[in-house]
């Protein structure tokens, strides 16, 4: 028998061997896998659906929306989503959650709003929410959120830090959300510290965090001591360049203290889950806005995270930040946008 | 430091990736062998070695958890290939392909959708003593342990594939499959040792940029660097050396890139990503030598 | 009679590729906790029962089609041309510039003149991989990875600065939405099925007509199968390649300017995920030929449109959907898998059982 027959009868074997590990290895973790069949609670008889551009593990916007319709999922609703949807596909999407039942479905981001308006008058009984959006029209809802928002309290936080008067800001793509929060960040960074000056650089890609990293390197050998990151799931490279090189950071939400136990600020967070299920409370209720809502700090959306064991961050910063918080959230401070 | 020094050591902290990964591919290309999988290969070592490490506690159970991975995908390649007559470069599309189910679906199972980042082990900063102190190439030697240990594997492969009897048996499969078979030498074990080898190297290059260079994994971080690896194998000439030219010329290029971001954010950041290709470009075509392109080179031998 | 057979057994090969990934990812969700059967029954009927789901599954194959064809025509003239994608993209981005700022024409005339700025501007593409190995001997290896980035790079940099729509509705990075002049139409009403589906018919059998019939298709398979015998005819394989590279590059600009005229209608960032690289697949599977190429391309098609349906409706994460269509494609090309005389020799005690397939 010849080597390469060897190999086939061992590609096999392995193959086998595969499969079979993958049942004995899962099986004590499959209660915890997303999208199984989780019991519900009590059928509401509602199907929610929603259609999300990005990986839902990427600890930012795809994330909490996914949050989002977990929570709808334990109202007892049936629930099921698609990840990482480009373009090309989304309107073959739409068209198949609202030909199966579907009665509502979430746009995940502004970037498929067109599609969305172009289906959504063939399904008059389907109700479609975009996030992030801007149109409302017959069954079509959107909502907005306040990036501009989340950008200025991470520009208050860095500004507030920084001894070199020089911040530097990471995002990952040109999207409105992060251009927003560009604009944000830039006015946060001058309204705490008027001779400070902003490094902002948009790298354009949300999955390669060597990018990301290595532009916060280049920032911080510039002169940059406060790095902040808003790149999705790209977002741990810049924190990881601020920790190496020993100066502080930023974080765009929770989860992130592990890479740099010694040099994280704080984290500001926008939460895409309280808007897509408070939308869900108000579709039950039959009070869907019929005037384009943007949800704020002051509905609890854009909060700050907790103050992380740093040196920069004294009780005199914080309770700036605070105070600049609270101003936000009782409606004084308006963010400009991009 | 200086800005410069720190620049220069950007330099050899992204040209290892690239290097590591290429001084696998090379062996494997120059047994004629074109494996467009390496990118799957690549991101199956980053996913591996973040799971290894997480696990056991120790980067370097991570280490050889990837190349164990790798090498596992890279003998599905050489089976398809070396056994089952497969072409070359489907194989390596589908292996692509596959390896970013598999890499998700294993990364959510391990990991969960917590939306937290884990503590692992990865490779500390190691300042080599007295080099690391130098004015302008300090930051050369503060570097982890992959980067010094892929630069010194550079003249052993040269050697190996030049000077020893193992590296004319692996050209000369590659050159005349039909001559070596004719002579007795075992082809297709050659090839599927080579391919192995580039598993095996491709699973390093992974694990480095997931716990060296980075300290976790992310869905499809390699991206597109696996091409950019094959680009610096044919850009090399099919050389060791010559690999660690392209890995560096590809690291300086991006290093650089990402400076001139930052220093100049009039132009927009899309021509500053272009450079790395453009000089790449421009060098191959000022840059001609004769080809040590495998004869056979993406063909399967047929006994 | 022969040639029956052989097209029976290529289905047959398919089929078998199929049902092996199946079982296999099959297995592998049953063990994560999913219900195998139900997914598989979502992919099926999303893929192809009923008429809306069948002409979704051909929208996926139209631009499989051209840039299979793409990669095929290069190989046939022994280049191996993984620049698809950058030729896509420029095809792409002049399709949209005739599209969005060429104003006044009729239908008739404006969309003909789209589809042939970018298969022009692909073809031109192409060209610039033939001419660097023409002149330098540049390996195209290297020079359409290189390209893929430029043109990606070009376009993200376009669609942000010169071309973007100031006026949209949103900020996002885009041009300006194709007119409506220039939109190729629906043919089946209902469904997304447009005409850029008879274009990739006759693109097939142009293919057919060129490699068949005529001279200079005679000299690109002469050059590819062997380049000293076709100097030594007489033959230019520097002209010859450069023909097939800017052939490839139209076919290639083909597929991203029907994309824009009829799905996407505007121009963005990485609009055209893996087009490129499945094209190669499609090539390969279908051997390089016309109707090969054809059933390949519907194939993948039908595999992307079911799986689309299989992750929604069954809710199977989409990472298994990668790994289902890794594996398809592994099987298919490792065909020799279900050759007899790879299972003769390993179990000869059972030689008399030689129908039996053993996956």
């Amino acid at each position: 028998m010849s080597i390469w027959k060897k190999f086939a009868c061992a590609f096999l074997a392995l193959t086998m061997l595969l499969a079979l590990a993958a049942c004995g290895g899962t099986d004590e973790e499959s209660p915890a896998q997303e999208g199984g069949e989780a019991p519900a609670a009590e059928e509401s008889g509602h199907k929610v659906a929603m259609i999300l551009p990005g990986s839902i593990t990427d600890m930012s916007w795809n994330y909490s929306s996914y949050e989002g319709l977990k929570q709808i999922e334990a109202t007892g609703a049936e629930i099921s989503y698609q990840e990482q949807v480009d373009t090309a596909q989304v309107e073959d999407s739409i068209r198949t959650y609202a030909s199966s039942g579907f009665d509502l479905i979430y746009i995940g981001s502004n970037i498929f709003e067109e599609q969305t308006l172009a289906v959504a008058p063939d399904f008059p009984d389907t109700t479609f929410i975009i996030i992030s959006g801007a149109t409302i029209q017959d069954n079509v809802y959107s909502f907005q959120m306040s990036d501009a928002e989340k950008g200025f309290l991470m520009g208050v936080v860095a500004g507030l830090a920084t001894e070199s008067n020089s911040v530097g800001l990471v995002s990952s793509v040109k999207i409105t959300p992060m251009l927003n929060a560009e604009a944000g960040f830039k006015y946060g960074v001058s309204y705490v510290n008027p001779d400070a000056s902003v490094s902002s650089v948009i790298t354009g890609d949300s999955s390669d965090i060597a990018a990301t990293k290595e532009t916060a390197k280049a920032m911080i050998s510039a002169g940059a001591d406060v790095i902040a990151a808003n790149c999705n799931a790209a977002s741990s490279g810049p924190i990881e360049a601020a920790e190496e090189d020993g100066v502080c950071c930023v974080a765009p939400g929770n989860g992130y203290e592990s890479i740099a136990p010694s040099t994280l600020l704080t984290s500001v967070i926008m939460d895409n889950g309280v808007p897509v299920y408070n939308m869900y409370e108000r579709y039950l209720a039959g009070e869907l806005p019929t005037e384009l809502y943007e949800y704020t700090a002051k509905d609890g959306v854009v909060y700050m995270g907790e103050w992380q064991d740093n040196a920069k961050a004294t009780d005199e910063v914080k309770a700036k930040v605070q105070e600049v918080y609270e101003d936000l959230a009782a409606g004084n401070i308006t963010v400009p946008t991009a | 430091m200086s800005a410069l020094s720190v620049f220069l050591g950007s330099v050899v902290m992204m040209a290892t990736t690239y290097l590591l990964a290429g001084l696998g591919a090379v062996f494997g290309e120059r047994a004629g062998i074109v494996n467009i999988g390496i990118e799957g290969l690549m991101l199956t070592g980053a996913l591996m070695a973040v799971v290894g490490s997480y696990t056991s506690g120790s980067v370097w159970v991570g280490l050889l958890l990837a190349m164990l991975g790798s090498m596992l995908l890279a003998a599905v390649f050489a089976c398809f290939t070396i056994c089952l007559h497969a072409n070359q470069t489907v194989t390596g599309v589908a292996l692509n392909i596959l390896a970013s189910g598999l890499t998700v679906l294993l990364f959510r199972t391990v990991f969960g959708l917590n939306g937290m980042i884990p503590q692992i082990d990865t490779f500390e900063a190691l300042e080599i003593p007295v080099l690391s102190g130098l004015p302008v190439v300090g930051a050369i030697f503060g570097q982890p342990l992959p980067v010094y240990l892929a630069f010194v594997l550079v003249p052993v492969c040269q050697f190996v594939m030049n000077r020893t009897n193992l590296g004319l048996k692996i050209r000369s499969v590659g050159n005349h499959p039909k001559a070596c078979d004719t002579v007795g030498l075992p082809v297709y074990r050659i090839q599927a040792g080579a391919i192995l080898f580039t598993g095996l190297m491709s699973g390093f290059a992974g694990a480095f940029l997931s716990t060296g260079q980075l300290s976790f994994f992310t869905e499809g971080m390699v991206a597109g660097r696996g091409y950019m690896v094959l680009a610096a194998v044919a850009f090399g000439n099919y050389s060791p050396l010559g690999v660690m030219a392209a890995a560096l010329l590809f690291g300086a290029s991006e290093a650089l890139q990402y400076r001139l971001q930052v220093a100049y954010p009039v132009i927009p950041t899309e021509l500053y990503a272009m450079l790395p290709y453009i000089i790449t470009l421009f060098a191959i075509c000022i840059y001609r030598r004769k080809s040590n392109r495998p004869v056979y080179s993406g063909r399967n031998y047929l006994r | 009679m022969k040639r029956i057979c052989a097209k029976a057994s290529g289905f047959f090969t398919a089929a078998v590729s199929i049902l092996l990934a199946c079982v296999i990812t099959g297995i592998l969700m049953y063990g994560m906790g999913y219900n195998p059967l139900d997914a598989y029954y979502q992919l099926f009927f999303g893929a192809v029962v009923g008429l809306s789901a069948l002409s979704e599954s051909v929208v996926k194959m139209v631009p499989l089609v051209f840039t299979g064809l793409s990669f095929a025509i290069a190989k046939r003239s022994g280049l191996v041309n993984l620049g698809a994608t950058g030729q896509l993209y420029i095809g792409a981005l002049c399709t949209t510039v005739v599209g969005v700022y060429v104003t006044g024409l009729p239908a008739a005339l404006h969309i003909p003149l789209a589809l042939a700025a970018g298969c022009a501007g692909g073809a031109a593409y192409g060209a610039v991989v033939g001419f660097l190995k023409n002149r330098f001997q540049a390996n195209e290896l290297i020079t359409t990875i290189m390209l893929n980035e430029i043109a990606t790079e070009l376009v993200n940099c376009l669609v942000d600065g010169p071309m973007k729509d100031l006026d949209a509705l949103t900020k996002f990075p885009q041009s300006k939405a194709i007119l409506d002049s220039a939109v190729l139409p629906k043919i089946l009403t209902g469904t997304r099925l447009h005409a850029g589906f008879l274009l990739a018919l006759l693109a097939v059998a142009l293919y057919g007509v060129f490699m068949k019939r005529t001279k200079w298709g005679y000299e690109l398979r002469v050059v590819g199968m062997n380049p000293s015998a076709a100097r030594t005819a007489g033959m230019s394989v520097q002209r010859t390649q450069l023909l097939a590279m800017l052939l490839a590059g139209g076919f290639a600009g083909l597929a991203g300017s029907i994309e824009m005229l009829a799905i996407q209608k505007r121009l963005m960032q990485s609009f055209a995920g893996n087009l490129g690289f499945d094209g190669i697949a499609v090539a390969l599977l279908g051997g390089n030929q016309p109707l090969g190429i054809l059933l390949s391309a519907f194939l993948f098609g039908m595999m992307s449109n079911g799986s689309n349906k299989m992750q929604m409706l069954s809710n199977v994460p989409s990472a298994v959907i990668y790994l289902m269509q890794g594996l398809i494609i592994l099987f298919v090309v490792g065909r020799y898998l279900y050759s007899k005389k790879l299972w003769e020799g390993l179990i000869p005690q059972r030689k008399s059982r030689r129908e039996e397939v053993r996956p």
